[in-house]
């Protein structure tokens, strides 16, 4: 043990003083002598071919600088986070409304906005296609001109499934539809762009500045040593802000003009320009035995990728890894593709392609659990995984697996809650529901090393730099609590520099709930070296090589704190790096047998849910969660992580969804596009289990995403038992219990 | 281009003088012109309360609010919470730091502002009430639990009442 003790408190957070005080620079922030502002004209239609452009009335806008067409563009014309096929500028094809045509930029923002109505493509419509039903049609035409509308196909097998369904007790087959969700951070996106010397400085909310600094290089033509990306404060990003955003055109002006450029989206805009969460649809057959153990499971899941592949690939490669939920099968056939369609694009976000599979697993336990006649609690609990299992996707795992102390915890709680008063009310029916979680932490099967740096010199502050950004969950804190309990120095003696090209490693991506795992690792692994090279030196002045322990060196009844020893031993500054890269195997192609994460966080939540009979109108009444998160690193933070993920997942359950009409947003706004406000808030209690990962820092292994997946299941559970059959769709909407509520009426 | 107008009001208490074009709106001059940049714009069109200032003591949106119509008012943005000088936190400030009210941030001056709003006419509010006196403030990270706890706990610290005076779901 250390002498200081920070990790698992709850220090404040190292950012919130700016951030209640105003002081917090976000990238809209910005602002300079001379600055462009700009505007980007997007297409109105979901296909079209471009067949004219007529820009002389824009160009001619008192205060215009710039008209820009691909044509114009300094670098490559397309960008995307893996694959290679959006237009920054469209050229030639429109493939949704949404999509980037022309660039204006201008002295001001009435004048850019005036140039930018005044800008007219002229298209030839081309028929859309709306679904991957449709895209998928032998006949169908191929949207884009670098692949196939099937841009992804995997599956992954285990066992004999058909066998096995065949001789199973019990069976259910369903059909399981999901929506497309905004991300809806508050933040809209903004970039702002402006020259050093020869060097570009580009500040934007990003979650991975160095992949931002590669790419730019080829979308602006320039070297990456003549980059400079800066991390500003990120006011949200849930899986998104990354690649092409208005810093990316901010850019392209600043390169065309040598001038500085300031772009943020508007709320609307932001609403056609962003990716989506991947609607679903997923068939799924599940079965057990007469005593209650699954025996298969077969899957099969189609998305909606909309118009650029994004994320696509990954996004299904993980799903398809959770289709089963955390529970032990033998046999297990899982189909998963992701198809094109002229629908607004979808990407990353929080619970990536895992909370929509969470709608279908959970609620075939529940329906198997009642066939068998057995409580959805000691259904799950016979199921769960185990930690000493070997999972569906042919990984034996490790010790740290609390799927059922999740469950203890959760039922604990609901055993103690006084009853709600609407229980007793006959205007409405109430119910819980349950719900369980796996998520595998870090990137599917991919190397993902996180990278950290350690400086210290004798009289300065330690400094700590990582490549990645807050995006307000706490990383930053969290980072500079393992150090401090790692080198034994109080907290405020570290100070902190995130994701800046100049200044910081690249510590790889914020996703797949990876920085606590792994970033935090390499801080402590950078910690750790730090301490074996101050000893070393220490070595020089006692004689011979100290023990630390308790935040101490000490050697023969001598002993110093690090920064004793910093000050005492060094004459100049030195840094070390930390580096680690979870252990992980690449899957099998054909089966997807392999070991694709090395850590997995799970949980389980359970909601009371009260539905009013008139109006059919859901309001959730409590919400019980309990998550192991390996080791609380941050108490209150994770606390917040928890209680924002239900809360999303509550508005993924029963309020969200991206409304199209011929692929044309419906419902760009927040006065349209509803999230949770503070008047939907439940009861809420949070019980964190520490099962510890021996390879995460102190034992973490991480919760940001974990916290949103088993809501929107536990919510649809609740409904379940109301309405006496599943409503198989999300969101679940007033209109679709008061049809179930009239239909259990008449029979 | 329109002609400038003169715009003078009181700001964080403090007499200010800017000129302003007449369909600029008061977050417009705060941010672009008066360069504070703690008011935040999340969606322009009066949805999302990230741009929420007190004007004459109530909370409005301020980037639907015509800034002309702010002439010879009084003005509270997130950079006067913390008094004249900025170094005294006000008891929220205090409480949304020390609670985990503070996520990314975004939407963290506009519920200052409008929780400030709710103190200053309403002492002792419940958990309804405050949960009612944000709800029209979005926050996409925190779930408002926090949140709520905080407000909860700046009011317990300001009227001087503990813990067991006023519950909280939380704890
Ligand atoms: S920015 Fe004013 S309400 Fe959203
Ligand atoms: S803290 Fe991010 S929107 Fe509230």
């Amino acid at each position: 043990m250390s002498r200081v003790h920070v990790v698992g408190g709850a220090m404040p957070k190292v950012d919130a003083l700016d951030k209640v005080t105003g002081k917090a620079i976000y990238a809209a922030d910005r602002l300079t002598q001379g600055m462009l502002h700009l505007k980007v004209v997007r297409s109105d239609r979901p296909h079209a071919q471009i067949t004219g452009l007529s820009l002389d009335r824009a160009k001619a806008v008192e205060g215009v600088v710039g008209v820009w067409t691909a044509d114009d563009l300094p670098g490559v014309r397309s960008t995307g986070p893996r694959a290679k096929d959006e237009p920054i500028l469209c050229w030639q094809k429109v493939l949704r409304v949404g999509d980037p045509v022309v660039l204006v930029a201008a002295e001001s923002e009435p004048a850019a906005r005036e140039a930018a109505e005044l800008v007219e493509v002229q298209y030839q419509d081309l028929p859309p296609i709306l679904s991957p039903q449709e895209a998928l049609a032998p006949d169908a035409p191929q949207l884009h001109p670098e692949g196939p509308n099937l841009v992804f196909e995997r599956r992954l097998v285990r066992g004999q499934v058909d066998e096995a369904l065949a001789n199973s007790a019990h069976v259910v087959t369903n059909t399981y539809r999901t929506q497309g969700i905004e991300h809806a951070y508050l933040e809209p996106e903004a970039g702002f762009t402006h020259w050093e010397g020869d060097q570009l400085v580009v500040e934007l909310p990003t979650k991975h500045a160095h992949f931002e600094q590669n790419e730019l290089s080829k979308v602006l033509d320039l070297s990456v040593d003549r980059i400079r990306v800066i991390c500003r404060t990120i006011g949200g990003y849930f899986g998104d802000k990354q690649c092409l955003s208005p810093a990316y055109y901010a850019a392209i002006a600043s390169k065309i003009t040598g001038r500085p450029a300031r772009m943020a989206y508007s709320r609307e805009e932001s609403f056609f320009a962003s990716t989506k969460r991947h609607p679903y649809s997923i068939e799924m057959t599940t079965a057990c035995d007469v005593q209650g153990k699954l025996t298969a499971v077969k899957v099969d899941i189609t998305g909606d990728t909309g118009a650029y592949i994004s994320y696509a690939p990954s996004v299904m490669s993980r799903t398809i890894m959770h289709a089963m939920g955390p529970y032990h099968l033998d046999n297990v056939e899982v189909t998963g593709r992701q198809v094109r369609t002229n629908n607004p694009t979808a990407g990353s976000m929080r619970g990536f392609g895992v909370v929509q599979l969470g709608l279908a697993y959970e609620c075939q336990m529940d329906l198997l659990a009642q066939k068998v006649g057995m409580s959805p609690e000691e259904f799950r609990r016979l199921n769960f995984l185990q930690a000493d299992d070997t999972a569906p996707w042919g990984q034996q795992l490790s010790s740290s697996v609390g799927l059922t102390q999740c469950l203890d915890a959760v039922l604990a709680e609901r055993a103690q809650i006084e009853p709600h008063p609407l229980e007793s009310d006959p205007d409405y029916a109430v119910a819980w529901g349950l719900a369980a979680m796996h998520y595998g932490i870090g990137l599917t099967g991919l190397p993902n090393p996180g990278v950290a740096m350690l400086r210290v010199a004798p009289g300065e502050k330690i400094r700590l730099t990582v490549g990645i950004g807050d995006g307000g969950q706490g990383s930053s804190t969290s980072m500079v609590q393992i150090a401090a309990e790692t080198l034994g120095v109080d907290p405020g003696e570290i100070q902190i520099i995130c994701a800046d090209t100049a200044l910081t490693p690249n510590s790889g991506p914020s996703t797949a709930s990876r920085i606590t795992y792994v970033v935090g690792r390499a801080v402590f692994d950078a910690a750790r070296s730090l301490i074996d090279r101050v000893g070393g030196e220490l070595a020089r002045e006692w004689g011979a090589q100290p023990d630390f322990s308790d935040g101490m060196y000490r050697l023969e009844g001598k002993e110093l704190d690090f920064k004793g020893a910093v000050n005492l031993a060094l004459n100049a500054p030195i840094a070390e790096q930390g580096a680690f890269d979870p252990p992980t195997q690449a899957l099998d192609q054909a089966t997807s047998q392999g070991s694709p994460y090395a850590t997995y966080a799970f949980g389980v939540q359970a909601a009371q849910v009260a539905v009013n009979l008139e109006t059919g109108q859901a309001r959730v009444l409590r919400l019980l969660a309990a998550h192991d998160v390996g080791r609380v690193i941050h108490r209150v933070n994770a606390e917040g992580q928890v209680h924002g993920g239900a809360i999303m997942g509550l508005g993924y359950g029963l309020m969200e969804e991206i409304v199209l009409r011929e692929g044309r947003i419906m419902n760009p706004g927040f006065r349209a596009y509803l999230i949770p406000s503070a008047m939907e808030v439940p009861e809420m209690k949070v019980t964190m289990v520490e099962c510890p990962e021996p390879t995460g820092p102190y034992g973490a292994k991480g919760v940001g995403e974990p916290a949103l997946l088993p809501t929107a299941p536990a919510i649809h559970n609740a409904l379940t038992k109301i309405l006496g059959q599943p409503v198989k769709k999300l969101p679940v909407k007033a209109e679709d219990i008061w049809r179930l509520l009239s239909q259990r009426a008449e029979k | 281009m329109k002609p400038l107008q003169e715009l003078e009001f009181r700001l964080n208490g403090r007499n200010v003088r800017v000129e302003v074009l007449p369909d600029e709106t008061l977050l417009e001059v705060l941010r672009e012109r008066l360069r504070l940049t703690g008011t935040k714009s999340g969606c322009a069109e009066g949805e999302c309360g990230a741009c929420t200032v007190l004007v004459q003591g109530l909370p409005v949106a301020s980037c639907l609010y015509p800034a002309l119509r702010c002439q010879g008012q009084a003005v509270e943005t997130v950079e006067g919470l913390a008094g004249e000088q900025g170094l005294q936190l006000h008891p929220l400030q205090e409480s949304f730091i020390e609670h985990g009210a503070v996520q990314c941030g975004f939407c963290t001056p506009g519920m200052l502002m409008s929780a400030k709003a709710l103190l200053d006419k309403n002492p002792s509010p419940d958990r309804t009430e405050i949960a009612q006196a944000l709800s029209g403030n979005l926050c996409r990270c925190t779930g408002y639990v926090k949140i709520i706890d905080s407000v909860e706990k700046a009011v317990e610290k300001i009227n001087g009442t503990g813990p067991a005076h006023h519950g909280s779901a939380e704890k």
